[in-house]
């Protein structure tokens, strides 16, 4: 057996590239071929906000941008603070169309049973049984308001480890469906605002300072008028409302779309369908309490099958937590308080 | 601390990267001669193919100069590049591995011998890093072979450090059992 084997990986050797790489480049290059590249940390706000989005959507519900051990490092350490890109996973390499939905769309939800609150997060990544990160507290704030008349629920987060940012997300009463989205960076120098209609969205996208840009975006969104939406660009924070709308049975299910950025290039597509789906029940203990919960499958249909849970107390049809599975890790986040604010 | 490449001086690089940015093909491939070597070693020690190395090497350099565009300019251009190619080669990989392909393993350690494929140990301990998971093997690439620091690699593969470090433990792990079994 070799004796140190880590003495002979240092010095392993690795080929030369092909003397015509060089000419292969500047010809792509020439003849018009573009790529686009991850987006490096340091490109400033906006990334960390899609980053915060990515992983706050796999913090509530989904974790499943990819698939399989290759993305093992994002899933694992979204819930661990700090960084938050998941690198690989949501570099900006050309986007794969997302799959259609798998079940039907929502259609029947029940929005009277919805409330308001304080609902407060804790989440952990395990590696390998071990501890490996914890994302301190995230609380989501919805409280009933209107927006130019319209009864609307308005959604705030607030995320320690990203405290750079204020958002708020107004939700139709009615419908569930988003109808404005702002967000400002606490330096002042990136402003985005998705403005919803019936079956479209206006984005703005104001960023000053270096790299400055202004970008217009108008987009028909997929999907039937009446099936909730989950703006991703807002953490799908109205996740927690939708839940609690849900006619959750056995053998449940239903798809919905998240909404991310439409004008930003990047990986994930601007509209992904989202697969919920009962498959059984538990009795969740978490530091909140103790809840008998629907146990739901919950599929994003981008770029893989990957699966994670959410457990939805019965009562209340709250996110008391949810799950990621990889192999050799846990990601998980659980409810520690909640508020009434009706 | 992960080896340099062997780079233009800052004042070169600076007009390089400036003249990169609006596509001048002649700085690319400056950057290119700079860069390109170092940048291939590391892909293909991840991606482990020379075939798809190459690819991703060719990625980065075509896609430079709009990435340019997003390059602060804080900290060393090599380091940065490295940081984009090793996100490119993962993702390949990634890919790769979706599509169930034969990796290293299956091809280029056939058709690329090197002094470390004349013994079978040296073959076993191939196969072994080769046999990782993503997750373990590029952590292990990274720190054992390219010598980057746990805090690089958690940069990189967007990890926490300790996660890093329980990765190559249990990397280090799985190849010492694998070599073990072959004695």
């Amino acid at each position: 057996m070799i004796k140190d084997f880590r003495v002979v990986l240092r010095e392993w050797p690795a080929p030369e590239a092909g003397s015509e790489l060089r000419e292969r480049i500047l010809m792509s290059r020439a003849g018009g071929r573009r790529v686009g590249l991850p987006v490096d940390r340091s490109a400033g706000w906006r990334v960390r906000l899609l980053v915060a989005a990515a992983a706050v959507v796999a913090i509530v519900a989904i974790a499943t941008l990819g698939r399989g051990r290759a993305n093992q490092g994002a899933y694992a350490d979204l819930l661990s603070g700090a960084p938050w890109w998941p690198t690989v996973s949501a570099a900006q390499e050309p986007r794969t169309p997302p799959r259609a939905p798998r079940y039907a769309l929502i259609g029947d939800l029940d929005q009277t049973r919805v409330a308001g609150g304080t609902w407060t997060y804790e989440g952990r990544t395990t590696t390998d049984g071990i501890l490996t990160g914890t994302t301190g507290q995230f609380a989501i704030t919805a409280s009933a308001t209107r927006l130019d008349g319209t009864p609307a629920w308005l959604v705030t987060t607030e995320r320690r480890p990203i405290p750079d940012a204020t958002d708020s997300l107004f939700v139709s009463q009615a419908t569930l469906r988003p109808l404005r989205y702002a967000v400002n960076s606490s330096n002042s120098r990136t402003h985005i605002v998705q403005q919803y209609s019936v079956d479209s969205v206006h984005e703005t996208i104001d960023v000053i300072g270096r790299g400055e840009r202004h970008l217009r975006n108008t987009v028909a969104l997929p999907g039937a008028l009446h099936t909730p939406g989950l703006v991703l660009s807002a953490f799908a924070t109205d996740l927690n409302l939708v839940t609690q709308a849900l006619p959750l049975q056995r053998g449940w299910r239903g798809s919905a779309y998240t909404f991310g950025l439409m004008s930003q290039a990047g990986p994930i597509p601007p509209f992904v369908p989202i697969d919920f789906r009962v498959v059984g029940r538990d009795l969740v203990t978490v530091p909140a309490g103790t809840f008998e919960c629907w146990k739901l499958e919950v599929i994003r249909g981008y770029e893989g099958e990957a699966r994670s849970h959410l457990w939805v107390s019965r009562d209340r049809q709250w996110i008391v937590k949810a799950e990621y599975r990889g192999g050799d890790f846990v990601t998980e986040q659980v409810l520690t308080s909640y508020a009434g604010v009706r | 601390m992960a080896t340099q490449a062997t780079s233009p001086a800052d004042s070169e690089s600076a007009d390089l990267v400036s003249r990169a940015r609006l596509g001048d093909s002649e700085a690319l491939g400056a950057l290119y001669d700079a860069f390109g070597a170092c940048l291939y070693r590391l892909a293909y020690r991840l991606i482990g193919s020379r075939e798809d190395a190459e690819d991703v090497v060719h990625d980065v350099f075509v896609g430079l100069p709009e990435a340019l565009g997003r390059y602060e300019e804080r900290g060393r251009l090599g380091a940065w590049l490295r940081r984009v190619t090793a996100r490119v080669a993962l993702m390949r990989l990634r890919r790769r591995n979706h599509r169930r392909e034969v990796g290293l393993e299956g091809a280029d350690a056939v058709a690329t011998p090197t002094p470390h494929d004349r013994t079978s140990e040296h073959a076993t301990l191939q196969a072994a890093v080769d046999a990782l998971p993503v997750g373990l093997r590029s952590v292990l690439v990274l720190k054992e072979m390219e010598a980057y620091s746990h805090a690089e690699i958690a940069e990189i593969l967007g990890i926490t450090a300790v996660t890093s470090r329980v990765r190559l433990l249990r990397a280090l792990r799985r190849v010492r059992r694998e070599l073990e079994d072959h004695k």
